[in-house]
């Protein structure tokens, strides 16, 4: 089994899949993506014949592991497909989580809602894939009868006390300074211990 | 207000800065406030304008200050960005546009935030401002807002 070991390098950044399949028979504890000339050797019918219960006798655990490995690089969800095999030996959803990774570096946000919408009727409870579809279930915009001052006198004030407050974070109402502090958290915590309400412009002064 | 085919396109008006804040370099950008709430009443921040970037985002300060947190392990990922590519996460956040006249504006927001982002907070686009309507009439140094009306 240590051949199979050594054959598996590190993913290109586009195949991140790294299945984690317990022991089915001879050993196989941890394996990932094939390198070329592995890919090309696999059979051409490519058939998983392993079972519910585990890999048959008839192949053994070198060429069975080959073949799986194949089959979660050509599918879009492979793992999806061996979750089916081998029921809940594989139960991560690591390709599709990795997919809607990219998705969100990418700003492609509606893509990464809708593939974590299309992984979720395949890992219905995993719990990666609820937390990511509640951060991209945002709820639409709704209209408060709330008015609020504008802040031209805050933008003077700003001007006009540069020069002291360069690098400090400032809470300003009107021309008001109402604290001052090295960071953003502790002009919000002086403000607050002070009961001050009416939205303060925190600023930090540049 | 302004509207289009006869419905309310916009709801809410605020004037805007059209200038870096603290008048250090004189950059045309456009800053508009936001109110997140802190506790139980909202403070305001400043705000620029970035419909070429995706999401709010934020920084260090800005993490701490409002208890941001990756949303899943998953969320946690590296953005490009004006600085490079830069390693942060993903969160969401409730944000109040405030009107002068009209109605204010609650929506959430996704929220990239990174203690490497040194560039205050962006409003972005997608995940963000493809929530509202809004429309900038430069004369005045207006910025129109509303919900979406599809």
């Amino acid at each position: 089994m240590s051949g199979i070991a050594s054959i598996f390098d590190q993913p290109p950044p586009h195949i991140a899949a790294r299945q984690r399949i317990t022991t089915l028979s001879g050993g196989i504890a941890e394996f990932g993506p094939l390198r070329q000339s592995e890919r090309d050797a696999v059979p051409a019918s490519n058939e998983l014949l392993p079972t519910q219960q585990g890999i048959t006798e008839s192949i053994d655990a070198n060429t069975a592991a080959v073949a799986i490995r194949f089959q979660t690089l050509s599918t879009p969800f492979g793992a999806s497909h061996h979750a089916a095999t081998f029921g809940d030996m594989l139960p991560k959803p690591t390709l599709e989580l990795e997919r809607i990774r990219d998705f969100l570096a990418e700003g492609l946000f509606n893509d990464a809602r809708a593939a974590i919408a299309q992984a979720r009727k395949v890992f219905p409870s995993d719990e990666s894939l609820a937390a990511l579809s509640k951060l991209t279930a945002l709820q639409s915009a709704t209209r408060v009868a709330t008015q609020f001052q504008s802040k031209q006198q805050e933008f003077r004030w700003l001007e006009e006390h540069r020069t002291e407050y360069l690098g400090r974070w400032v809470a300003l109402r009107g021309h008001e300074l109402l604290a001052s502090g090295e960071t953003m958290k502790q002009v919000l915590d002086a403000i607050a211990a002070k009961g001050i309400d009416g939205a303060p412009l925190i600023h930090k002064v540049r | 207000m302004l509207k289009l085919a006869g419905r309310a396109f916009t709801t809410g008006v605020l004037t805007y800065r059209d200038e870096d804040p603290d008048s250090h370099r004189k950059q045309a950008s456009i800053y508009i406030p936001l109110n997140i709430k802190q506790g139980s009443a909202p403070v305001t921040i400043l705000a620029m304008l970035d419909t070429g970037a995706p999401y709010l985002i934020m920084g260090p300060e800005e993490i701490e200050a409002f208890d941001l947190k990756p949303a899943a392990r998953a969320a946690q990922i590296t953005m490009s960005t004006r600085l490079g590519s830069i390693q942060g996460f993903m969160d969401k956040l409730s944000l109040t546009i405030p009107a002068e006249n009209g109605d204010s504006l609650e929506f959430e927001a996704a929220v990239f935030a990174s203690t490497q982002w040194t560039k205050g907070v962006f409003v972005g686009y997608m995940g963000c401002m493809n929530n509202i309507n809004f429309a900038l009439q430069p004369q005045s140094s207006q910025f129109f807002f509303g919900p979406p009306t599809v």
